[in-house]
């Protein structure tokens, strides 16, 4: 190279005896600014591509304007950072740092984002594999076109980043590739093709990364660093007939050339092979692959239970694990059939089979506690109702009936009993539970006797002390009931209003109790929310209540069921029915459902189930558009987009969050505008003390009469205009010359001036007395 | 080519075949729309960027012209531009380009080569400027031989031979008065006594006297002034009537010498010509076995007779221009014949005999 690394200086080269090529052929500057551009546009094409490759597969909307421009921004933003060193490190810094602050600002929003497109993905292979898989992770704002544009952000600022490297460096287009394109073969696996567009950026970033590093650029034989010199001598053994190989590291024009050429290529060619093989009937007529075909199952299996699927040990029932409550962010559903129930319809009213029931409720630990644990009794000993409905029966009352449900648990061991149980026997691989049913018109009095003590016990109206606040504050919102089945019909009503049912609910937090978690903050739950929170609620009124867990069979399972063949009705049921005479069909009971329940005492029925759940899927209110999620989204508290929140503050609130929120947001701009000039002060200063404590005296002189200059060229205008030491220092000596001797100032001004001379120009270095000497000078005549 | 470029576009190829091969098999596997547009693009591209290779080869033109900043003229230990123009009209690009270009000196016969990696812009070309500082005079020229064209996936380059060729007369570099001054001392020929002793001084000193104002800086006796510790001066005959020949010797024995003897004779009846005298450059012509005569009036004129001089062929023996000067001009009374001898450079008035 023409460079001598000792004086860091450039010198001709020697190209034959008698001439030379001429030093100033390595001051050529490239364009740097455009390269810088260029680059930025691939990682641009390669980010915004991918992002757009694998929405657009699965069809996700998203604000596509917003993204574009701030992905090419960042792009480009991303890539300048290259301009300089002094760029590079102090703005990734930055780009960090407000990077850091966006992401938590908006994390609720990014998080969301994030779970709806792995939902969507999730849709798309349960339609892919043919499979039921529900929602697996809650989204806390419910308007996807919001929260996944915000997703489609992030993802893009930081492949926007991550990319440059790779790019802007070494256009190591390698792993790019392998780098965009492992996840976007999700969608390829699942048979869902990208919109051409997105196939065109993908494949034109790659293209051009790949033309650029085939081309001179990026070559390892021209070494490359941040600056902008245009040529390089190519590094050569020094060998006498070698010929000097001069190159050129970056021409800016040369790129956008043979860029344009091939993003041309691939555009015209990607429309051309679509045409001649049209995206949807590609794959008309294709059998599938049978190596993918044997990967399939596998997948599947961990679409629908992660990577656990594959060592599952306990069972799924629905997210109710006995009494175990907000481990479970959402409920998951293999939809195995976990019971198979044989039955006589005869009910147009729920059936519920019973497996546990809690009566002591555990705050913070979020469990119920077994009716085995604490009363002693065994669940599966006749029931005092049972015994009072066969009485009923045998006494041939008109609304009785005695029936055999056979139940076949093919899950585990646990009994499902339904109601009214009196007994059951094995038959095979089934359980024949004789049961005595109870119907709405039935009027038959369980009353004490039928207990062998008291019907209920001081537990059955036990409210945690923890969780009274709670509860309290629920039934404040209530009007005053008259009795029991006002409080429990308002509950039920408020609930419905109130308290959207979702299979999302988000995990209980960490330390946060189940019961008060529900009712003060998520304000929406499945379930267990529901049934936990009533027992509560209902014993805090004086209502013995319990919190149960099994399976429930609503009608429409019963319609759709299939038929046992060569049962005879009269063999299963027997007495009043609201169905008519029906036959003994086979129910497959699956995870789906399984569900929890309140029991509730009543001096006439005895224990009776209650439903508490709200029967509607979700009434959060979601926001129209992006702008007006927008302007709500500088709100930290984690419930944007719940209207209930926002109304509930009403007006005034709304604008004093939007006025504390501004404030906040141009507090941290401030704050970070000074960061930046404090951190950029910081670099100066220790630049010029690093300058200082390896100068000799004289460039120190130099230095601290530049300070000085500059110091008083900003105090007084008319110093700028004095151009040489002579000038600056009579100008300085003009008005003091009055007051003092003009001798002695003009001697001290002329030895100052020497001294500044012999350090500037001169090869001598000045004394320490010398320096002091200016120095107190300059200080004395500031 | 060279076996860094061979290895390069190999090692390329083979990384290009394997990014095939895994999307062969991603297709295979997955079947997908986007993996045969892939397919189909991966397999084409190599074709389409070899036909736009040939395309761009076939098309493509090229120019050398030198382009120097002073005049007509280079001047040597000064730079000097070639400017390198690749044409194309077609819409393709290279992001490589290897121009091999020959950089000589003719009428020294040195030479060297210069491999410059250029890109092409579609419709345009390039244009590089090579600066090169001549450090002998002469005739330089820089040759574009051949051009090698990569195309734009990196798998191939393309020759093309070429043969641009741009010239530039390059100019002694004149010496300036304060070494004209010590090199005439040195050489003898402003020192009166000792070209008198020899009797062929061209330019008689006619008296040695004190300075007066007016007189020319040139015309002191500094050895002289030193020892008197007054201003002496040469005082000279008038020789604008006569027609002075000066003859140097091509030689190129030693490169230096020649050098010298081209110098001194440029800076020579340079200064004579701006002093208004007359000045002949008789030369000897190997290949025509003649001497060339031309006449010299003014600077230009010096110009173009070193010009035309470096059009011809040096030869080995240092006297061999005034070896036949008795034969073929036996008229010729004197000249001014320059030489070089050994690291000194001759200058001496020689008698036709």
């Amino acid at each position: 190279m023409a460079k001598n690394s000792d004086k860091n200086t450039i010198k001709d080269i020697e190209l034959c005896q008698g001439i030379r090529l001429s030093k100033s052929t390595f001051e050529a500057k490239e364009n740097r600014l455009l390269t810088l551009l260029v680059k930025g546009v691939v990682v641009y094409l390669l980010s915004m591509g991918s992002i757009g490759f694998y929405l657009s597969a699965f069809s996700i909307e998203y604000n596509t304007f917003v993204c574009h421009v701030v992905v090419l921004l960042m792009a480009l933003a991303s890539a300048m950072l290259y301009y300089r060193l002094l760029t590079e490190n102090v703005g990734y810094l930055i780009v960090l740092a407000l990077f850091c602050v966006l992401v938590y600002k908006f994390r609720t929003y990014i998080n969301s984002g994030f779970y709806a497109i792995v939902n969507i993905t999730t849709d798309g292979a349960a339609q892919y594999f043919n499979i039921d898989i529900q929602r697996i992770y809650a989204e806390q704002i419910e308007n996807r076109y919001v929260t996944i544009t915000f997703a489609v952000l992030f993802i893009g600022v930081v492949l926007d980043i991550f990319l440059n490297v790779y790019i802007s460096r070494r256009m190591q287009y390698v792993t790019v590739i392998f780098c965009i394109m492992g996840l976007n073969m999700v969608p390829l696996y699942l048979v869902f093709e990208p919109d051409g567009i997105y196939s065109i950026m993908v494949l034109g970033g790659i293209a051009l990364a790949y033309v650029f590093r085939s081309g001179k650029h990026y070559s390892p034989q021209v070494s490359i660093k941040r600056d902008d010199i245009k040529y390089k001598e190519k590094a050569r053994k020094r060998k006498k007939n070698k010929p000097v190989e001069i190159s050129y590291v970056y021409d800016a024009k040369a790129m956008v050339n043979a860029g344009i050429i091939a993003l041309a290529f691939v555009v015209a060619l990607v429309p051309v092979v679509s045409a001649f093989k049209p995206k949807d009937s590609f794959n008309v007529g294709y059998q599938g692959n049978k190596y993918k075909q044997l990967t399939m199952a596998a997948v599947s299996t961990i679409l629908m239970d992660g990577l656990t699927g594959f060592f599952r040990m306990s069972r799924d029932v629905g997210g109710l694990e006995s009494g175990k409550l907000g481990q479970v962010s959402t409920i998951r559903l293999d939809y195995q059939t976990d019971l198979v129930v044989q039955l006589t319809p005869y009910t147009l009213d729920r059936i519920y089979f019973k497996g546990f029931t809690g009566v002591q409720y555990n705050p913070y630990a979020n469990s119920w506690t077994s009716i085995k644990n604490i009363n002693g009794i065994n669940e599966q000993e006749i029931s005092a109702e049972a015994q009072a409905l066969k009485d009923e029966y045998l006494e041939g009352y008109e609304y009785s009936a005695q029936a055999i449900i056979r139940v076949n648990n093919v899950e585990d061991d646990v009994i499902y009993k339904p109601y009214y149980c009196y007994s059951y026997e094995e038959n095979r691989q089934f359980l024949d539970m004789l049961i005595y049913p109870r119907f709405e018109e039935s009027k038959v009095l369980v009353n004490e006797e039928y207990y062998e003590g008291a019907p209920y016990s001081a537990a059955d109206l036990y409210v945690p002390p923890e969780n009274i606040e709670a509860v309290e504050s629920f039934i404040n919102q209530l009007d005053d009931p008259l009795n029991n089945k006002q409080v429990i019909q308002q509950v039920i009503d408020y609930y419905q209003e109130n308290y959207p049912y979702t299979i999302q609910p988000g995990k209980t937090p960490y330390r946060q109790d189940f019961v008060n978690d529900f009712l003060m903050e998520k304000k929406k739950g499945y379930c267990s929310h529901y049934a936990s929170a009533a027992v509560l609620i209902f014993r805090y009124m004086g209502i013995p209540a319990r919190y149960v867990e099994g399976y429930a069979i609503d009608l429409e399972q019963i319609y759709n069921a299939e038929l046992v063949e060569g049962a005879e009705y009269k063999d299963y049921y027997d007495g009043y029915s609201q169905l008519g005479e029906t036959a003994l069909i086979s129910v497959n009971v699956t995870d789906a459902d399984a569900h929890a329940w309140v029991e509730v005492y009543d001096p006439v029925k005895g224990w009776y189930p209650l439903e508490v759940t709200p029967y509607s899927t979700t009434t959060e209110e979601e926001q129209d558009d992006f702008w007006s999620m927008f302007a709500d989204m500088m709100d930290d508290t984690g419930n944007t987009g719940d209207g209930v929140v926002d109304n509930a503050l009403g007006g005034g609130a709304v604008i004093n969050k939007v006025v504390k929120n501004t404030v906040y947001i141009l507090a941290f701009i401030l704050l970070l505008g000074l960061t930046i000039i404090v951190l950029i002060k910081t670099y100066v200063w220790l630049r010029y003390m690093l300058m200082i404590s390896r100068a000799n005296l004289n460039d120190k002189l130099i230095y601290k009469y530049q300070q000085f200059c500059k110091t008083k060229k900003k105090k007084d205008k008319s110093f700028i205009e004095k151009i040489n030491y002579r000038q600056q220092l009579e100008y300085l000596t003009e008005n003091i010359a009055k007051e003092d001797s003009v001798e002695d100032i003009e001697k001290s001004r002329e030895k100052t001036i020497a001294i500044l001379e012999k350090a500037g120009f001169s090869q001598d270095i000045i004394s320490q007395d010398e320096y002091d000497y200016v120095i107190n000078w300059c200080k004395e005549n500031a | 080519m060279l076996i860094g470029d061979i290895m390069e576009n190999l090692f390329r190829a083979v990384g290009y075949i394997i990014l095939l091969a895994i999307n062969i098999i991603a297709y295979w596997f997955l079947h997908s729309h986007f993996h045969f547009i892939v397919l189909v693009i991966m397999i084409s591209a190599p074709i389409f960027s070899l036909l736009m290779a040939l395309q761009l080869r076939k098309h493509i033109q090229s120019k050398v012209v030198s382009n120097c900043l002073k005049g007509e003229y280079g001047m040597q230990n000064q730079e000097s531009f070639f400017l390198v123009k690749l044409i194309n009209k077609t819409l393709w690009a290279s992001l490589d380009v290897k121009l091999t270009l020959e950089v000589q000196n003719e009428f020294f016969g040195t030479k060297g080569d210069l491999v410059f990696s250029v890109p092409i812009y579609s419709k345009k070309g390039y244009e590089l400027q090579i600066p090169i500082v001549p450090e002998l005079p002469g005739r330089l020229s820089v040759t574009l031989k051949e051009i090698k064209i990569k195309d734009l996936m990196g798998f191939f380059f393309l020759k093309k031979k070429m043969e641009e060729k741009g010239e530039l007369v390059v100019m002694p570099e004149p010496i300036n008065q304060e070494i004209s001054d010590k090199t005439y001392y040195e050489t003898g020929m402003l020192e009166s006594e000792e070209s008198s002793k020899k009797g062929n001084d061209f330019s008689d000193v006619q008296e040695i006297r004190e300075y007066i104002p007016g007189d020319k800086l040139m015309s002191i006796h500094w050895k002289l002034s030193a020892k008197r510790d007054i201003l002496m001066v040469k005082d000279r005959v008038s020789m604008s009537d006569k027609q002075l020949v000066v003859l140097p010797e091509l030689c190129n024995a030693n490169m230096y010498q020649l050098n010298s003897i081209l110098t001194t004779t440029y800076s020579l009846i340079s200064t004579l010509v701006k002093d208004k005298l007359n000045v002949r450059l008789m030369y000897w012509s190997k290949n025509r076995f003649e001497y060339e005569d031309i006449r010299i009036d003014y600077v230009e004129a010096l110009n173009e007779a070193f010009g035309k001089m470096f059009y011809e062929e040096c030869y080995q023996d240092m006297g061999e221009a005034a070896s036949h000067m008795p034969l073929v001009h036996p008229e010729m009374k004197s000249y001014l014949h320059i030489s070089a001898d050994g690291g000194r450079v001759n200058v001496v008035v020689r008698e036709n005999a």
